[in-house]
């Protein structure tokens, strides 16, 4: 086979090229007819009620078009957890009251920027100033401010989850900690910032082009929010510059207003935000206080756990209130606990929004459980490795929150890590301060809980053969960078035994291509990956069928591969896919010969497939100074089956790159609900030259229930990296750093604890 | 974030610049690589409505030496080609560590000597601003970082400076009325909204390193979040000469900046005179960084000042031991 297989191989990215010549097409490229330039009034205050806005000045700048406020829309809340009505919070243009700053009350859409800019500081609003809330602490005080008026205590969603006996569980251990954690304000930092697109057309239709995950929750929100029925609103994808999570929200107030826009001027009309607004007025990650404890017996092994986080939700829910259940539920990956409990809070305040960002919750929670498990092995004199293979899940285990764990290499990872990293044989002799640690992290692949049921679909592709035998692949999925549309590709390709590039793929385009929830929870390969598959799949049954019949076989006997059809019974007989797929179509009055897939998880609560990484980081410290320089970061990871190992090793790389932010460096400083460093010179994400080296393996455990048995790979990896960089530190400085980000400060002041 | 409307002249010869600026009356900027000008202005920290672009001057975009033994770098020398000039090790140290290879093509040696304070209040947009009192370094009547503070603490943010200060440097400066001469740590004034001691109407045309005397030896250390596209939370430098025993110390000198409102000289003249030893480096740095005066965390406000006062004296220490080593080497 060799030669012919199309999964397995790195394969280069099928949008390389378009990319690094500049040709690739993203919504900030877009150049429609008459297309006029959008902008956004936002709030300045974090918390006031709005009493009037008069845009009558804007209206008369030279060249200003339109303006919209809050009174142009239905009121609608919107969210992209519509299972819940109570999260569907987010005004896109606020009506009553703002709740944050970066809220937005007004847009404008002018024939260029400057005109644009000069209208929306010509909008008059009157305000009503409320008292504010900005820590989980003050919100939660009795009598405190509401930043929704219906949420009593601020309290976005409080979540148990229990699982075993807890008190038997603490009673069983040998040894006992309890420790407090706190996690940073991060941002996505997508290369491209949000932008939109917004066209219009009589009597009442709308084209959206929008740097988005999810263009389907896009179509369907936007719908709703506009109240016109779902197929007026047509959602394309256009390239799109990086998400992580950031990008999943659905609509965002640029997509509504330019919609609205656009509508009121009959012209299409461009929304981009800049790095300011995308760092304020997007999403960010949960900052977390952690409290954690945890019992374990003489070998160390979890009896019980036990774990309360308060989350600082920021002014709306967005994913918020599947993100406090899901810090739960990650929280017991990827070790086994006799016994477990939860309490999640998630708190409004009246700072920037929270939401998902890659790992969604994991990464905080990870980092909490990973740091006092070493700090649990040292207080029983058990190496950092050994506790964790003594503590790691198995395959075919159930977690402590109910996950049914299909195939898991952890343990081989640590070991492989371990390995890799000199673990036992340099890690002793290290000079002072060096250091090495290990984290580990486990993630789902796509989740089985329905929640968007406005969306019947989860996943769906459609193949179709054209007259000349090349294949047309129609898919939902969503490639915001992290390369799936290559991944579809090289999984239809497979299931057809054609070449990849005899498949034109043809991104989401909710009119053309068949509905997918998008690109979050790390759903692609495994979701999209099952439905290309099936979509290919039946496509092949039909052609077999067809040659069976012709040849006069047993459609067991063929085999499709190589571009073409052949038999093992009778070897002379051999006919290429094209002729095939063309006699085919001849023989059934040429009708289209297509294929439909789709994926409906079995586990409608959980997940199917879950991804297992441990990572050792290697780090060296300045104790005069406490910069620290990671220098190598081994991480080893079972993805399943490696469907494409350079853009496995790409996941790998990148995420250890945003955990190495969210370990050292990243932190949007928020000040009485105002984001202090909104730009990229003032935000430290790392640089090229903070990055250590990045030694990959691949674990290929194929999983049942993936395609060729794939696991996702985009997300847990980010899990392991700043648990590995917090616990190198501790051997390099003989400190613990409970707080993210570590900063040189926090090494120089001496940590948070011994 | 868009540039605001403006006039741009690309004068040929520094006669014509300087006419341009003089008849401006303070109106004009000197336009060099843009790269911090421009920013500013897009985020109207900076109005002008004319920029005198000095790019196009040969004159001043030249390296050459002058008869008195000194170093004559053009103003409008990209700060690439300064990491190529050996004489100074500080120097070129400095130069490499400015921002990242793109911007050290695109900006200016003048315009690093020029750069703007920073502050995470006055780095914002206009829109960022949109609602709230002005502070005093755009034109208002208050501090934000500082709040009972009477001045605006922005920080000095040029990496070459205090090189340049610890190398005793000079520059050339000239307006219609004549030119001057002054040493660079005079460039400087302690009050963030105007740090500058230039006149509206004068160009930075020369910057004027001495000879590197025999026995000598200089360093620069610069701390950042970042190994690059940051600037400074400290930044030091450091000159030591060597008497011809090659272990008494002849003259010394360094300077600090990143953390100060002005880059500040740091007195080290205590070494002068004595056998250099790690121990009495050590010594010396622990004394001179008081000098610093007022520590200010204006440019990263999540980083402390008492850390900043600490990692200060450790960059000092440690490069005075660098040139000590390097004069020892010379
Ligand atoms: C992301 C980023 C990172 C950066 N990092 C660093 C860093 O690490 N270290 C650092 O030192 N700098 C840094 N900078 C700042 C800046 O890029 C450099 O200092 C650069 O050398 C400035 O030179 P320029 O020619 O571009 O200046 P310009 O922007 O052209 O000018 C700066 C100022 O000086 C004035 N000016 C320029 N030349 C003259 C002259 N000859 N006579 C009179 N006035 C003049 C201008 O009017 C303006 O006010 C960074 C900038 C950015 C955007
Ligand atoms: S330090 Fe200067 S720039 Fe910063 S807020 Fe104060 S006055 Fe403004």
């Amino acid at each position: 086979m060799g030669e012919q297989q199309a999964i397995g191989r790195s394969l280069p990215r099928l949008d390389g090229p378009a990319k690094a010549r500049g040709e690739a097409v993203y919504a900030g490229d877009l150049n429609l007819p008459g297309m006029l330039c959008g902008k956004i009034l936002t709030s300045y205050l974090p918390h006031a009620r709005i009493r009037r806005i008069d845009t009558s000045a804007a209206v008369r700048v030279p060249g200003m078009k339109a303006a919209v406020t809050g009174q142009d829309t239905l009121g609608l809340g919107c969210g992209p957890t519509r299972f819940r009505e109570k999260s569907l919070d987010f005004l896109p243009l606020a009506r009553d009251k703002v709740r944050y700053i970066g809220d937005a009350v007004a847009a404008v859409a002018a024939v260029d920027e400057d005109a644009a800019s000069a209208a929306l500081e010509q909008i008059k609003v009157e305000w009503e100033e409320l008292p504010a809330v900005f820590t989980p602490e003050e919100a939660m005080q009795p009598g405190a401010p509401l930043v929704h008026e219906n949420m009593p205590g601020n309290i976005s969603r409080r979540i148990v989850l229990e699982g075993g006996d807890i008190e038997a569980g603490f009673r069983q251990a040998y040894h006992i900690r309890e420790d407090i954690f706190n996690t940073s304000s991060d941002s996505h930092v997508p290369l491209e910032p949000h932008t939109c697109v917004a066209k219009y057309d009589p009597p009442g239709y709308f084209t959206l082009w929008t740097s988005t995950q999810v263009p389907y929750m896009v179509k369907s929100d936007l719908a709703r929010l506009l109240g016109v029925p779902e197929n007026q609103v047509r959602v394309i994808l256009p390239f799109v510059g990086g998400g992580f999570g950031g990008k999943s929200d659905g609509v965002f107030s640029l997509d509504l207003c330019a919609a609205l826009l656009a509508q009121k001027t009959g012209r299409p009309v461009r929304i981009a935000y800049s790095r300011e607004e995308e760092f304020i007025c997007t999403r960010r990650r949960h900052p977390m206080q952690i409290y954690l404890k945890t019992g374990v017996n003489r070998q160390g092994e979890i009896t019980a756990r036990q774990a309360r986080v308060i989350a600082d939700g920021g002014a709306y829910s967005g994913w918020g209130h599947a993100s406090i259940y899901l810090a739960g539920l990650f929280l017991c990956l990827p070790y086994r606990y006799g016994a477990y409990h939860y309490e999640g809070l998630r708190v409004y305040t009246n700072n920037p929004v929270s939401s998902a960002m890659r790992g969604h919750c994991a990464p905080q929670v990870q980092f909490a459980g990973d740091v006092q498990l070493d700090m649990l092995a040292e207080d029983l004199g058990i190496d950092p490795v050994e506790i964790r293979l003594r503590n790691a899940l198995e395959d075919g285990e159930v977690t402590a929150a109910g996950f049914k764990i299909g195939t898991c290499g952890l343990k081989e990872c640590i070991r492989k890590a371990a390995e890799r990293s000199g673990w036992y044989t340099r890690r002793a002799s290290l000079p002072p301060g060096r250091g090495v640690g290990i984290g580990c992290a486990g993630f789902p692949s796509g989740q089985g809980f329905r929640l968007r049921p406005d969306i019947p679909a989860y996943t769906t592709a459609v193949t179709r053969v054209n007259e000349d035998g090349s294949v047309t692949l129609l898919c939902g999925a969503a490639d915001t960078g992290q390369g799936s549309d290559t991944v579809m590709v090289q999984i239809a390709a497979q299931e057809l035994g054609v070449r990849p590039q005899d498949i034109r793929y043809v991104r989401a385009d909710s009119d053309i291509t068949p509905a997918d929830l998008g690109n979050y929870s790390s759903r692609e390969t495994v979701f999209a990956g099952n439905a290309v598959k099936e979509a290919a799949a039946r496509v092949k049954e039909k052609l077999l069928a067809f040659i069976a019949d012709e040849w006069q076989v047993p459609e067991e006997s063929l085999e499709i591969a190589g571009g073409e059809i052949t038999c093992a019974s009778a070897p002379d007989k051999r006919i290429s896919f094209a002729q095939a797929a063309r006699g085919w179509q001849e023989k059934h009055q040429g009708k289209p010969l297509v294929g439909e897939g789709t994926y409906d998880p079995p586990d409608k609560k959980f997940y199917e497939a879950y991804s297992f990484g441990a990572q050792v980081a290697e780090v060296e410290v300045d104790k005069e100074t406490g910069q620290v320089k990671v220098v190598n970061v081994v991480s080893a990871h079972d993805a399943g089956r490696v469907i494409n190992p350079m853009a496995v090793e790409g996941q790998l790389e990148g995420s250890v790159h945003m955990g190495l932010g969210f370990a050292l460096s990243e932190e949007m400083v928020v000040r009485q609900g105002r984001v202090l460093n909104p730009a990229l010179v003032d935000y430290a994400i790392p640089v090229a030259a903070d990055m250590p080296e990045v030694e990959c393996v691949h674990l290929e455990v194929e999983d049942p229930a993936g395609p060729f048995g794939a696991k996702e790979c985009g997300e847990g990896t980010v899990g392991p990296t700043a648990p590995a960089i917090a616990n190198a530190l501790y051997q390099a400085t003989g400190r613990r750093f409970l707080n993210l980000p570590i900063t040189p400060f926090q090494i120089v002041k001496g940590g948070d604890g011994q | 974030m868009r540039l605001p409307p403006f006039e741009c002249a690309s004068p040929a010869s520094l006669e014509e610049a300087i006419n341009l600026l003089g008849q401006a009356a303070g109106q004009a900027r000197v336009l060099a690589g843009g790269t911090d000008l421009l920013p500013a202005m897009k985020r109207r920290g900076i109005a002008a409505g004319l920029l005198v672009n000095i790019k196009g001057i040969a004159g001043l975009k030249q390296v050459s030496a002058r008869e008195d033994g000194s170093t004559a770098i053009g103003a409008a020398v990209s700060v690439n080609e300064v990491t190529g000039l050996t004489a100074w090790p500080a120097l070129a140290q400095a130069a490499s560590r400015v921002a990242a290879w793109t911007l050290r093509h695109m900006g200016t040696v003048g315009g690093n000597l020029l750069v703007d304070n920073r502050c995470w209040y006055y780095n914002r947009s206009g829109e960022w601003w949109r609602g709230k009192e002005q502070c005093f370094k755009r034109g208002g009547e208050r501090c934000y970082v500082f709040p009972s503070g009477r001045q605006c603490r922005a920080a000095a943010s040029s990496d070459l400076v205090p090189a340049l200060v610890a190398i005793g440097a000079r520059v050339e400066v000239q307006s219609a009325s004549g030119s001057r001469l002054l040493a660079v740590k005079d460039l400087y004034r302690a009050d963030g909204a105007a740090p500058h001691t230039l006149e509206p109407g004068e160009i930075l045309t020369h910057i004027l390193l001495p000879p590197c005397p025999a026995g000598t030896g200089s360093a620069f250390i610069k701390l950042a979040r970042r190994q690059t596209l940051d600037f400074a939370l400290v930044n030091v430098a450091a000159v030591i000469s060597l008497a011809e025993d090659g272990r008494t110390c002849r003259e010394a000198s360094a300077a600090v900046s990143g953390s100060v409102v002005a880059p500040t000289p740091l007195p080290v003249k205590q070494l002068e005179g004595r056998e250099i030893t790690t121990w009495l480096l050590d010594e010396v740095a622990g004394e001179a960084v008081k000098a610093m005066g007022f520590v200010t965390y204006a440019g990263a406000m999540d980083v402390p000042a008492g850390y900043r006062r600490q990692v200060a004296g450790v960059l000092l220490r440690r490069s005075l031991e660098q040139a000590w080593e390097r004069a020892r080497n010379a």
